[in-house]
């Protein structure tokens, strides 16, 4: 990448991520604590105060997506000074070009019309009683920032003891907090906590190799991949970059390809993308890894780790013998223990298999690297919190940053309530904000400056892609203000520092002195790229190798002991076992409040706007509970309410339900969908990896509304698949007929009509179902470009669906194998022969000459006849007119219009980036390049799913993946002439391990 | 039969001021169509949401009784025109009533292809009319094609209404003229009737003219369910892509159309006392005609299953199947009982003879057939090919507000037509008694000129023997020409007065011929001008461009044929003739017989021997 404003990766007119902050860090010195400049009384772009950005042309910022601690690198594209789009960053190690629905909702997060837009504070809890509604936020009244930072500060200085808790920081904003409770004097501590914080497999790994560390993962060079219930296309630890590394290592060349096992009760979304996924009862998961492992150190002849102590038919399962046989004998295998949320000695006898399972094949140090450690290493183990929180007093000052402990550990709220002074520094008015003494608010990520070190070496840098929209400060200005204000000014290597943003230079000068770069140069490069990357760690690390001879000697090893395999367990009938799983959506709950989250589909159940427990068909006919009764879920730490959904993803004996919802006091969005999960979270003491629970069946009905009414094929062959057996034994000739778009198309026995011309593209888009993991991303990406609005859940109620998607992403069965799964992406076809096309009174459905099935908005007058007559049912039409509460109408697309009621709508290949790239090679004087044109799905999808091109350019990528023996048309019988190829999805044949 | 007196007397009888109840049914199902409108209204205004619709069942109740009521809407071009076409006697005591439902359930059909568009106030895209952007409809859209369907069906039927009741408005004005009763009913009775006053010239291209527009509309009603029908049979869906669709929703349009004919007409007939004029036989020839769609209904539910099945399509297995035992399983023995089972009792004489039962079992096939549209429109949309979007459908209130407002609507509308004009067409009663009476035949004679001058003397005649011996005897001395002034058509007097046959029929033929150019024309002209592809199809698709050629060709085709009758019949004329008195619209036959005053004497002398019932002298 060179110099600043260079056009790299094709991005023409769009200045590629680097503009010339000079200017801003002079302003700053006037200014610290803002980039733009707030007028607060309209909403209006702060392209004013960026003279870099041209009004109509895409601009383009490289940023690091902080929507949870995996740290992708991002691309937020700005036109007239807003952020409307977050892309993945092609270049980044970590998520390579891909972003996950998380990501894809960022500019929501920034546009949250929920976020704090001032400083808030209340009167202590003795005068509290005195309010006037009318100026108050939830009891806080806004103050000025003078104000409220003198407020903090008096507390600041009369504090005995002063606790920050702050969601995973590394770099210069860690350092600040920990030097400013530094300068303090004062007795506490500074805690980086996230709710998922992998503790058990970072007690594993302290047991096993001295290290309590999340090491790098490198997925792609292996060939067996073995899931202990491990999310890792969704939650855990760093999806995105999990997913494409799964995306590498299952097509690594026509012939070779690796192979995933999951084992678990659950079939997550995960779980469906693994080529063998074996469901076992909830509470055996370490006993299943157990077992696997004797077998596997048996066949690799190592010692075996608490043999003994286990009946040996148990173990010797024959599923497990031939998944331990293939682990042993693959090339590279890789074990992943433990589902994200889980907690114990459970999930940490697992998490602890699954690591000697690694270190068994010789995996530890080669794909499992402990020489990059994740940051998520650094965060504070929840018993630790806890601990911490249990001693505040009235004298203490608990600051928390950008963190929501009041939801996600409910059980704490109540020493929340006792400290003396609650600071909240953060942007959203979530639960802790509403229990603090003051609110500062703080930039959102895609407002601030910042540094992040997901993993050891991986440096990714942070800036502002627009002004601030409120009147907010970035947090590490406020903690240098509140530390000046104490007479305490914070200073780095001696030397006072104003700002953030110079604290931040000043690191970057010193990581790049390291590369004896130019300043300069390093900072402009960096900022350009989003951060710094190549500095290579070595692979071998400083590990402690647990000695053989160490495990043997102990008869159980570092595994607490157990007992045999049993497939039922006596209990109560209405005692289950919980399995408390975190979406791809919504996380540990932090981004509820965004409407793009909730209205998109889960990705297996495909409900939205709530919560539900799942149940399998036996238990709920055990218990005589139907789809949709209200079920009580129970345990000693909490109970919850929710519908149920009856489904075969879970075993007999699990009940599942999702983190993420029941908030309380996030935002209007989020507050009271369904319930909070956390209320259920424990640290289970006994086999169970989430302890167990009651049911009982309330009598209420509560109605659950899916957006796919079915998961079964029918037998119509809409999701295939096929086997490399299958596809080695083809010759070309083998390959599913497909019927062309455009004159190849064209059989005079077959159409009535001449055949159909193009003058110079048309575009078409190939599919290939066996990459794509089901992660939504598309679809949330869809929303972002094309200002598809939010319905909400009324609309959706009652059976129907009205939500507006353009892109879905269905999950279907496989015809014999009841939990295999295929996600099927599906936009609009842009068939050749388009049924919709004709039906239309006025023209508001044509084809134009590139091939795209048009929708004319505002010649649409809404008879819906498009929509019946389209086979594929990927129209939507506005049944009311769609609504963005301020300010996230500041989000819209300006390029794509906002459609009103009673117009139906569609996806359009995002015409507006084919248009705009078109200009581009117009005014360059050069044909359009292969791949140059990213639809926003294509572009967001991080395992390289979807292909876009034009099918009348020679040796195009589309063009040739026509070609494929994988390929065929979906609905291919009523010769609509699709211009979307799907690629069969691939299944082993080989015997079955399942 | 009755005689003319007692036809008068019925049918005046009817168009007496309304009662409190007729009032107070006017205000209730005015409250209706009030709540109607105000549904439509929020609908408009807040989105097609509101209404049960949703994906992927976009269209609904409004849908399905849009295609119920343009069904409803069939029956009175039918008995009109098809049998008047067919010389069937029975039709004319309910053709009137008929024709009234069938304009007013166009009017109630017609609204609720508006009601269910999301942005109604852009309808006007629709129309093929020279806007600045250049931009037309899409003449290959069946919903355009119903558009034009639909506005030549209503155009055609309130022409053919119309044309059918200036006979009997004319002598309603008269009617009530003589009495001097309802001056404001007089008043517009004497505009609407144009001036008519039974004069030859007037009657013998009446006659031709009302001919045509029964040739006219006979395809038209068969078109117009066809088109709706390929509405759906055109789209793909499983149970919409079939070539059955046209006979079957055609069949079952008349098979509606008929039971609302005897729900409507059975009340009707007891609460304005028309049992002379509408007789228990004429029920049970609607009755013995229903047995037949009845038949043809039965036949296209069998052959539909069976085709499900035969075609070996997986889909329209699937779909057959799900239709009968899946959640929508309960209409399928609602709509084989409503339309196939209970209608097959007509095959009773009892059955049909008993009015009550006739009654309840025309409802039952109401309900049926509406059910069966909605059943249609609802069940393809929400199980189609890829199962991820099948989907469910639960009418709103919006919904059965709308609904039941257009019940109401229809009930209003006939109401206020049946009470405000003849209920009966008196004219074509009178006529039918008439050909009894009327056996003689004349010789043709050369060209009798009308009356030159405004003087003259009239002879009255009860008698239309009497009259027409008159005719013949003074159409050889009459040098100022002479006047007949008739309350029928009178067929022997067109060769008697030597008038050849109406040149309407010429105008009718290059009408329709225009039409058939215009419509074609319009279609591959539009086409032209945008060149737009669509579904793969070259822009000017001729296969489809037929049904615009089609229904240009009745719609240029009537409306020549209207101005061609006005034109030769040379309505309107608001001017009273000479010597015309109100009885020659009601029971009498008046002959003026036009001369100077210096001929008066030897022109009532002549006349006197023609016996007539008096005679008097105009200056």
């Amino acid at each position: 990448m060179a110099g600043a404003g260079a056009s790299g990766a094709g991005l023409g007119f769009m200045r590629h991520m680097g503009p010339d902050r000079t200017q801003d860090a002079e302003r700053q010195a006037v200014d610290p604590s803002r980039i733009g400049q707030k007028l607060p009384d309209r909403w209006i772009s702060s392209a004013r105060e960026q003279p870099y950005l041209r009004p109509g042309l895409w601009t383009i910022f490289a940023t690091t997506c902080r929507e949870c601690p995996a740290g992708c690198g991002m691309h937020a594209r700005i036109r007239e000074g807003r952020v409307i789009k977050c892309e993945g960053n092609p270049k980044h190690p970590i998520s390579h070009g891909g972003l996950c629905p998380r990501g894809q909702s960022a500019p929501q997060g920034l546009y949250d019309p929920d976020r704090v837009r001032g400083p808030l504070g209340r009167p202590s809890a003795a005068k509290s009683k005195i309010r006037n509604p009318k100026s108050e936020i939830g009891g806080h009244r806004p103050l000025p920032w003078s104000q409220a930072l003198a407020e903090v500060t008096d507390a600041l200085k009369n504090a005995k003891r002063l606790f920050i808790v702050s969601d995973l920081q590394t770099g210069t904003l860690a350092e600040i907090m920990q030097q400013f409770h530094n300068s303090l004097g004062l007795p506490g501590a500074v805690a980086f906590y996230e709710a998922f914080d992998y503790e058990p497999l970072r007690a594993a790994h302290q047991k096993l190799f001295g290290q309590a560390a999340l090491p790098r993962y490198r997925l792609q060079e292996c060939d067996f991949l073995l899931s202990f219930g491990a999310e890792f296309l969704e939650t855990w630890i760093s999806n995105v970059e999990f997913a494409w590394q799964f995306a590498q290592m299952h097509h690594r060349g026509p012939e070779y390809r690796g192979e995933m096992v999951s084992i678990g009760p659950k079939l997550s979304m995960t779980a469906a993308n693994a080529d063998h996924f074996i469901q076992i009862p909830a509470g055996q998961e370490y006993r299943a890894a157990l077992a696997i492992l004797q077998e596997v150190t048996r066949l690799r002849g190592a010692p075996v780790p608490a043999a003994e102590s286990n009946p040996p038919s148990a173990i010797r399962h024959p599923q497990f013998q031939e998944v331990a046989r293939r682990f042993a004998s693959a090339k590279n295998a890789v074990a992943l223990g433990g589902p994200v949320a889980a907690t114990g000695p459970a999930a940490e006898n697992l998490a602890t298999a699954a690591m000697l399972l690694n270190r068994a094949v010789g995996a530890v140090g080669t794909t499992v690297d402990f020489s990059q450690t994740h940051a998520l290493s650094r965060t504070i183990p929840v018993a630790q919190l806890e601990q911490m929180l249990a001693g505040l007093t009235q004298d203490d000052v608990l600051i928390v940053h950008q963190t929501n402990p009041a939801y996600s550990l409910p059980h704490l709220r109540a020493h929340l309530e006792r400290v003396g002074s609650l600071v909240y520094i953060g942007t959203m008015m979530n639960e802790t904000a509403r229990m603090a003494r003051w609110v500062l608010p703080v930039h959102s990520p895609l407002e601030a400056w910042g540094d992040y070190e997901p993993w050891t070496g991986v440096h990714c840098l942070m800036q502002p892609t627009m002004g601030a929209l409120h009147d907010t400060r970035h947090s590490g200005d406020v903690f240098l203000s509140l530390a000046e204000q104490c007479g305490r000014p914070l200073s780095k290597a001696g030397e006072r520092v104003a700002s953030f943003h110079d604290w931040l230079r000043l690191n970057w000068r010193q990581l790049g002195a390291s590369t004896g770069t130019e300043p300069e140069t390093f900072w402009q490069q960096s900022l350009q790229r989003g951060g710094v990357f190549e500095q290579e760690i070595g692979r071998i690390g400083h590990i402690r190798p647990i000695g053989e001879t160490e495990i043997a000697a102990s008869p159980v090893g570092p595994i607490s002991p157990i007992g045999p395999i049993s497939p039922t367990e006596a209990a109560s009938p209405e005692t289950l076992h919980l399995w408390l799983w975190p979406s791809i959506k919504l996380f540990d709950g932090r981004l509820a409040n965004r409407g793009w989250m909730q209205e998109v589909a889960e990705r297996m159940s495909t409900l939205t706007w709530g919560s539900w427990v799942d149940l399998s068909p036996a238990t709920a006919q055990r218990l005589k509970i139907a789809e949709g009764d209200a079920v009580e879920v129970s345990n000693g730490s909490g109970c919850v309410t929710a519908p149920a959904r009856i489904t075969n993803e879970v075993a007999d004996n699990v009940v599942a339900l999702a983190f993420g919802q029941g908030h309380t006091g996030l935002g209007e969005t989020a507050n009271g969908r369904g319930v909070n999960g956390f209320l259920l979270r424990t640290r289970s003491e006994a086999d169970s990896l989430f302890g167990t629970v009651t049911l009982r069946k309330t009598g209420a009905r509560m109605p659950l509304t899916y957006l796919s009414a079915t998961q079964e094929q029918h037998g119509r062959g809409i999701v295939r698949w096929t086997t490399p057996e299958d596809l080695r034994s083809m010759t070309k000739n083998d390959a599913e007929e497909i019927i062309w778009p455009g004159p190849r198309g064209y059989d005079p026995r077959r159409d009535l009509y001449a055949p159909h011309e193009y003058p110079e593209h048309r575009w078409a888009m190939v599919i290939d179902l066996d990459r794509c993991i089901g992660c939504g991303a598309c679809e949330v990406a869809c929303y972002a470009e094309n200002n598809v609005p939010v319905v909400g859940p009324g609309p959706l109620g009652l059976g129907r669906t009205r939500e507006m998607t353009w892109l879905r992403v269905p999950p279907y069965r496989h015809p014999e194998e009841p939990l295999r799964v295929g996600f099927l992406p599906l936009p609009c076809q842009h068939c050749d022969a388009a049924p919709c096309e004709p039906v239309c009174p006025v023209f508001a459905a044509v084809h134009n000459e590139q091939g795209l099935n048009a929708q004319i908005y505002n010649r649409c007058i809404g008879t819906r006849y498009c929509s019946h007559n389209c086979p594929y049912k990927v129209r939507r039409f506005n049944w009311f007119d769609p609504k963005w509460r301020e300010p996230l109408h500041l989000q819209l697309n300006p390029d794509v219009m906002a459609r009103c009621r009673g117009v139906m709508e569609k996806c359009t290949f995002c015409i507006q980036r084919i248009h705009y790239y078109e200009r581009q090679a117009k005014v360059e004087g050069r044909p359009l390049r292969d791949g140059e044109i990213q639809p926003a799905c294509v572009q967001s999808c991080p395992t390289r799913t979807l292909v876009f091109g034009d099918l009348m350019q020679e040796g195009s990528e589309v063009s040739k993946l026509f070609e494929h023996p994988r390929r065929y048309q979906l609905l291919k019988e009523l010769n609509t002439k699709p211009a979307v190829i799907y690629l069969k999805r691939i299944k082993p044949q080989r015997p079955e391990i399942t | 039969m009755a005689d003319y007196e007692q036809v008068d007397q019925e049918v005046y009888e009817a168009l007496r001021p309304p009662g409190w109840t007729y009032k107070g049914a006017v205000a209730f199902l005015g409250l209706g169509v009030l709540g109607l409108l105000g549904a439509w209204v929020y609908q408009i205004r807040t989105g097609m949401g509101v209404a049960g619709v949703s994906f992927p069942v976009g269209w609904g109740v409004y849908i399905g009784s849009f295609v119920f009521w343009i069904g409803i809407a069939h029956s009175g071009t039918l008995i009109s025109a098809i049998l008047l076409l067919v010389r069937s006697r029975w039709r004319t005591a309910i053709s009137r009533s008929a024709e009234a439902m069938t304009v007013v359930a166009i009017v109630v059909a017609g609204m609720f292809p508006l009601i269910h568009l999301g942005r109604f106030w852009v309808v006007y895209y629709i129309l093929p009319y020279p806007s600045q952007r250049q931009i037309w409809p899409n003449f290959q859209s069946p919903l355009v094609c119903d558009v034009l369907a639909i506005s030549t069906y209503f155009t055609v039927s309130v022409i053919f209404f119309y044309v059918g009741l200036v006979p009997d408005i004319a002598a309603a004005r008269d009617h009530l003229q003589h009495t001097g009763e309802q001056r404001s009913r007089q008043r517009l009775y004497h505009w609407l009737s144009l001036g008519w006053h039974g004069r030859i010239d007037q009657w013998r291209h009446y006659g031709r003219s009302y001919l045509f527009f029964a040739a006219l509309a006979t395809p038209l009603v068969v078109s117009v369910h066809s088109v709706v029908s390929w509405d759906f049979a055109t789209a793909l869906l499983p149970g919409w892509h079939s070539t059955l669709f046209a006979p079957y929703f055609v069949a079952g349009a008349i098979h509606s159309g008929l039971a609302m004919v005897l729900t409507l007409l059975i009340p009707m007939r007891k609460l304005l006392h028309l049992e002379n004029i509408i007789q228990p036989k004429h029920f049970n020839d609607v009755a013995l005609l229903m047995i037949v769609t009845t038949l043809i209904i039965g036949y296209a539910y069998a052959i539909e299953l069976f085709m499900a099945w035969y075609s070996g399509d997986l889909f329209e297995r699937q779909f057959a199947e799900w239709r009968l035992t899946g959640p929508l399983w309960g209409f399928y023995p609602l709509i084989v009982t409503g339309n196939v089972l209970l209608p097959l009792l007509f095959v009773f004489r009892r059955v049909r003879a008993n009015l009550v039962l006739l009654f309840v079992l025309s409802i039952c096939v109401n309900i049926g057939m509406w059910s069966e549209r909605l059943w249609i429109v609802i069940s393809s949309l929400s199980h189609d090919f890829l199962p991820h979007n099948w989907g469910w459908y639960v009418p709103r209130w919006v919904e059965i507000v709308i609904f039941n407002g257009s019940i109401c609507l229809l009930f209003l509308g006939f109401m206020l037509l049946a009470k405000y004009f003849p209920a009966a067409p008196i004219s074509d009663i009178k006529l039918d008694i008439e050909e009894e009476r009327t056996k003689k035949q004349y010789s043709p004679r050369p060209y009798v000129k009308p009356s030159e001058l405004p003087t003259g003397v009239v002879s009255v005649y009860r008698q239309p023997g009497e009259f027409l011996d008159a005719v013949a005897k003074m159409r050889d001395c009459a040098p100022y020409g002479l006047d007949t002034y008739t309350p029928v058509r009178m067929d022997p007097l067109v060769p008697l007065l030597g008038r050849s046959k109406s040149p309407v029929r010429v105008w009718t033929l290059l009408g329709a011929l225009a039409g058939v150019a215009g419509g074609f024309g319009l279609a591959i002209g539009t086409a032209l001008v945008q060149g737009l592809i669509v579904g793969g199809k070259h822009p000017i698709s001729i296969t489809i461009y037929c049904i615009a050629g089609f229904e240009g060709l009745i719609l240029l085709g009537s409306l020549a044929n209207l101005i061609g009758m006005l034109m030769h019949a040379r309505l309107p004329r608001w001017r009273t003739p000479p010597g015309y008195d109100w009885q020659f619209s009601q029971d009498r036959f008046g002959l003026f017989v036009a001369a100077p005053p210096d001929r008066f004497n030897v022109t009532r002398q002549i006349l006197e021997s023609t016996k007539p019932e008096r005679i008097y002298v105009v200056q």
